[in-house]
């Protein structure tokens, strides 16, 4: 796989759509996107390898506030939202294609 | 969180690099706190994802090497196998089967040649000593002998001794008297084994030198588990062992049963006279005794080494030939480190033995590379498609071999659980033990399975990988669904043809195998077998004085005969039936006007009706008179060979014979005595009285180990009860020894053969279960690739029947080469087991037919069931697909 023109999987265009929509970590994107965990974690990962989404630590204080171990948070690059949106542009496009199908 | 989650989160996590480490553990406790244990399934192939991007940033982008994405192949290998179920189970099925019965042999053969002595601290350091001539015979030695090995041999620390022998050991409070294995052994033999007892003591090196000092006995675990339940006490208990009250001191670690022989109990050579006998059956002590079979053990001084000990024992060789007499001089002293057997010399015969269970998983083998072959075929646009992506032929064969691989190492891991299966069973039920160790399933042999595992995938996968791949690139798409000859290639008649010609050879060889014996059974030569008893009797072992033993052998043959089931009995020295020349039955027999006695003739003992028990008719003359039965010894029979060997009229004449005494011992006065009756040579095949022999009516010495043959009428069962209640009747402390019926003496005669040939059947029928099994899979296959073809006949005018007929003849092809190309092996293999095995034939019509006609049988059942499928093709739906 060359990284010049990755291809965005479909579990890849739900990861960003979710992270995109204000969901950071796996276990919220897992319920919003319905997921399993071994389908999430890893395309995290590659999509991060990619560089179109990049992640960082929660502050340490906010989560000893609420009494549990520090969480990783991802958010999209700004490649990360252009190929969202690229990829939101070429579905709508494809959606058009079946107009029947569309409206249910 | 559960600890259970936050364990396997950090066993996964040891994938992950160094440094990413913990980085990923805290985000998975993070996540694992919202998600619990459901989410853990998704850590593992997360951690992989880790793993494999780093490397890939690590590698930075150089070019891949032969085994790049090795995962990829795996994952991609496990994914098609667990949708192609139904062929992987029949792979992975046929390759347990094979692995298992070669990791059984193994097994066997490991724990013969390889095994270190459990309990025996550094057995590398141990040397045998031994003392024989110079073809490799072993001699007996005395006291003074092993005394002067010890003193000179300066490279080991010390040198033990042990003589093994059997004794009758009864627990104590009026138990019977059961026949036990043990040793008599030097105060330092479990010094210089560097064995540790589990319970109590072991003996010292001075306790082996003032007679009955400090009797005592060693036990083995097994004995303290089996005979004395284990009790915790047993260090306050004694053991009455031929006769003489014994103290336990102490319990042998679990497993120690001796170095190379078997035994239950240990005592010293303090009390050797419990043990030992001179030439006229009086107990004497080792130090007084005739040279005795001994095994000697050293152990080596951490400076020398085995061939230095060896050179030291070489020059010994003098010293002990001064010591010796007559024929025994010409003494070779050797000093070898110890195995249980040599693997140089021995390997050869392990690998014989392994044979016929790499039959068996060659073929395994041919069926998985059958079926391989067939799904690699099936797969064919599959390549075609890879090829036009760009991926290298390595490639293709790497995925194919990664496949082959995984099947095998599953088959392996089965195979292994089935031999550890067997083994048990083996044990259990038919006490299977190897030189007195139990057989183990070790490392070696997992090793063992595991080479296996990895040769199987290398053999079965390569061939289909390259003809396959070879395929893919030469042709077009579409060449694949053409199918050139019955079985689409030539390979696979090849393999059909091969995995037939094994089986044959199999099969052909068990049943010639079976057959032989059931002939030389048959003609065993002992009448009615299963009317004959035989029961040794041993009074040896409880220091009965001549005139006891016996009064007491003339009440119990009296009583025998006395009983009413009993038609006649016997009574001879032990082993009559059983083979072997014992040197005490060599008679020195001297025909009066002749220079020098008569060489290879054997003389007994037959006190009662002796000739008609065994039914040997009587030729010429007559038997004994009750008066000669009496004794002294007046007149002989002699049995028909001999009389030949005497020539001329032999009722009548004269002998003198005398009993031969060991080496040292005096020969016994001869005897003088007249011929009064001839008997026929027994048929029975490999014992003693087929050979020249002087039968003479009262015992020529003090016999105090004698066998009871009987033969009744009605149950076995209930005449042996009736010999044991006399017995008991006369000395209840009179162990009685080795009941068996003519049955069963029979069968143990054989048991060499009888094992080999239940073995041999045993994997014929597995090999043939197999390769109906392949055989049935590659028509199966066939005959799916065939559907266009055998659409198009029936459009144009086939019948169903007809179709069935060209699908079985096609399939029985390659299976008839086999069976010619698999009759010939066979002739070969029996002419090779010729000298093995007594009155084979290497080509016994009736067995190969046999075995031909049941592989063709079960091989044409097999090519039946997908033969009926393609009889029922629809042309239309056939031909509308296309």
């Amino acid at each position: 796989m060359s990284s010049s023109s990755p291809a965005l999987s479909y579990t890849g265009l739900f990861i960003l759509q979710a992270l995109a929509q204000g969901h950071r970590f796996g276990f919220d994107i897992m319920e919003v996107t319905k997921l399993p965990s071994g389908t999430i974690y890893p395309a995290l990962r590659r999509l991060e390898a990619l560089e179109l989404v990049t992640s960082d630590w929660e502050k340490d204080l906010k989560a000893r506030k609420e009494g549990r171990p520090r969480r990783r948070y991802y958010e999209l690059t700004r490649t990360g939202k252009e190929q969202l949106r690229e990829a939101e542009t070429r579905f709508r496009a494809v959606g058009r294609l079946f107009p029947k199908r569309s409206t249910a | 969180m559960a600890p259970f989650t936050h364990a396997t989160l950090w066993l996964i996590s040891r994938l992950i690099p160094g440094p990413l480490r913990p980085g990923w553990l805290e985000e998975w406790r993070a996540e694992a706190r919202h998600g619990g244990w459901r989410m853990i399934p998704g850590a593992l192939p997360d951690a992989w994802t880790v793993r494999s991007i780093a490397r890939h940033q690590a590698s930075g982008g150089r070019p891949p090497g032969p085994f790049h994405a090795l995962d990829q192949d795996v994952r991609y290998a496990l994914r098609t196998l667990g949708a192609g179920r139904s062929f992987a189970l029949g792979v992975i099925g046929s390759l347990a089967v094979g692995i298992a019965a070669t990791t059984t042999a193994f097994a066997l053969v490991n724990t013969t040649f390889f095994r270190p002595f459990p309990a025996v601290h550094e057995s590398d350091e141990l040397v045998r000593v031994s003392v024989g001539g110079i073809k490799r015979v072993y001699f007996g030695t005395t006291w003074d002998e092993y005394q002067i090995l010890k003193k000179n041999l300066s490279s080991l620390e010390d040198l033990s001794a042990a003589y093994q022998t059997r004794f009758a050991v009864a627990a104590g409070g009026g138990t019977e008297p059961r026949t036990v294995d043990g040793l008599v052994v030097s105060g330092n033999y479990f010094a210089v084994l560097g064995v540790r007892p589990a319970l109590g003591r072991f003996f010292v090196a001075a306790e082996d030198e003032t007679p009955w000092a400090r009797p005592a006995a060693v036990i083995s675990h097994n004995y303290w588990q089996r005979h004395l339940s284990g009790d915790p006490a047993v260090l306050q208990r004694t053991l009455i062992v031929n006769g003489a009250e014994l103290p336990v001191i102490g319990v042998a670690p679990e497993g120690f049963h001796g170095i190379n022989t078997g035994g239950e109990i240990w005592t010293t050579f303090a009390i050797s006279d419990l043990a030992f006998r001179d030439g006229t059956g009086r107990p004497v002590h080792a130090r007084r005794a005739e040279p005795f079979h001994t095994m000697f053990v050293g152990r080596l001084n951490p400076s020398s080494t085995p061939e230095q000990a060896g050179a030291q024992a070489a020059v010994l060789a003098h010293s002990l030939t001064g010591l010796r007499e007559r024929g025994f001089k010409d003494v070779v002293v050797r000093a070898e480190p110890l195995r249980v057997r040599d693997p140089g010399k021995d390997s050869l015969r392990a690998l014989g033995f392994m044979a016929v269970p790499l039959i068996v998983l060659a073929i395994a083998c041919v069926n998985a590379a059958n079926l391989l072959l067939a799904r690699a075929t099936r797969r064919s646009t599959d390549w075609l498609v890879r090829l036009a992506l760009g991926a290298s032929r390595w490639r293709l064969v790497r995925q194919i071999l990664v496949e082959s691989l995984l099947l095998a190492l599953a088959g392996g891991a089965l195979g292994a659980l089935l031999c550890y299966w067997t083994v048990g069973l083996a044990q259990r039920e038919l006490q299977v033990v190897v030189f007195a160790q139990t057989i183990a399933i070790d490392v070696n042999v997992l090793l063992f399975t595991l080479a296996a595992a990895v040769m199987t995938s290398l053999v079965f996968g390569l061939g289909p990988a390259l003809s396959v791949t070879r395929a893919a690139i030469s042709r077009a798409p579409e060449a694949g669904r053409f199918m050139r000859g019955a079985f689409g290639s030539r390979t696979r008649s090849a393999l059909v043809m091969l995995q037939a010609a094994l089986c044959l050879g199999l099969l052909a060889t068990g049943a010639q195998f079976t057959n032989t014996l059931r002939v030389s059974l048959d003609d065993d030569g002992l009448p009615d077998a299963g009317h004959f008893l035989s029961a040794s009797v041993d009074v040896d072992k409880l220091r009965y004085t001549a005139a006891d033993a016996d009064a007491f052998y003339s009440q119990l043959l009296r009583g025998v005969q006395d009983l009413p089931m009993v038609r006649s009995a016997a009574l001879v020295k032990a082993d009559v039936l059983s083979g072997g020349v014992g040197s005490d039955l060599m008679l020195r027999v001297q025909v009066p006007g002749e220079a020098e006695p008569r060489r290879g003739v054997l003389g007994m003992y037959a006190g009662g009706e002796l000739f008609e028990t065994l039914g040997l008719p009587l030729l010429r003359g007559r038997t004994f008179s009750p008066q000669e039965l009496r004794g002294p010894p007046r007149a002989v029979v002699i049995n028909q060979p001999f009389a030949e060997a005497l020539g001329g009229d032999a009722l009548g004449r004269t002998l003198q014979i005398a009993i031969r005494t060991g080496p040292q011992g005096m020969p016994a006065t001869p005897v003088d005595v007249m011929i009064v009756g001839i008997v026929a040579p027994t048929s029975l095949e490999r014992t003693v009285l087929s050979l020249p022999m002087v039968f003479y009516p009262a015992p020529l010495v003090q016999e105090t180990a004698l066998t009871l043959l009987v033969r009744f009428d009605g149950g076995a069962a209930a005449a042996a009860g009736a010999i044991r209640t006399t017995v008991a009747a006369l000395d209840n402390r009179v162990p009685i020894e080795r009941i068996f019926t003519g049955e069963e003496l029979r069968r143990r005669r054989h048991t060499w053969e009888f094992t080999l040939v239940k073995a041999i059947s045993v994997l014929g029928v597995l090999s043939l279960l197999l390769a109906s099994f392949g055989l049935y899979g590659v028509v199966s296959y066939m005959v799916t690739m065939r559907q266009r073809e055998i659409g198009i006949r029936m459009a144009l005018g086939a019948e169903g029947g007809s179709v069935l007929r060209l699908v079985v003849r096609q399939s029985i092809v390659p299976v008839l080469a086999g069976c010619v190309l698999g009759g010939a092996g066979a002739v070969i293999m029996a002419m090779l087991l010729r000298s093995r095995l007594y009155g084979v034939s290497p080509m016994d019509p009736l067995a190969f037919g046999g075995a031909a006609l049941l592989l063709l049988i079960t091989m044409i059942a097999a090519s039946l069931a997908p033969a009926r499928r393609a009889s029922r093709v629809d042309p239309i739906q056939v031909l509308r697909t296309e």
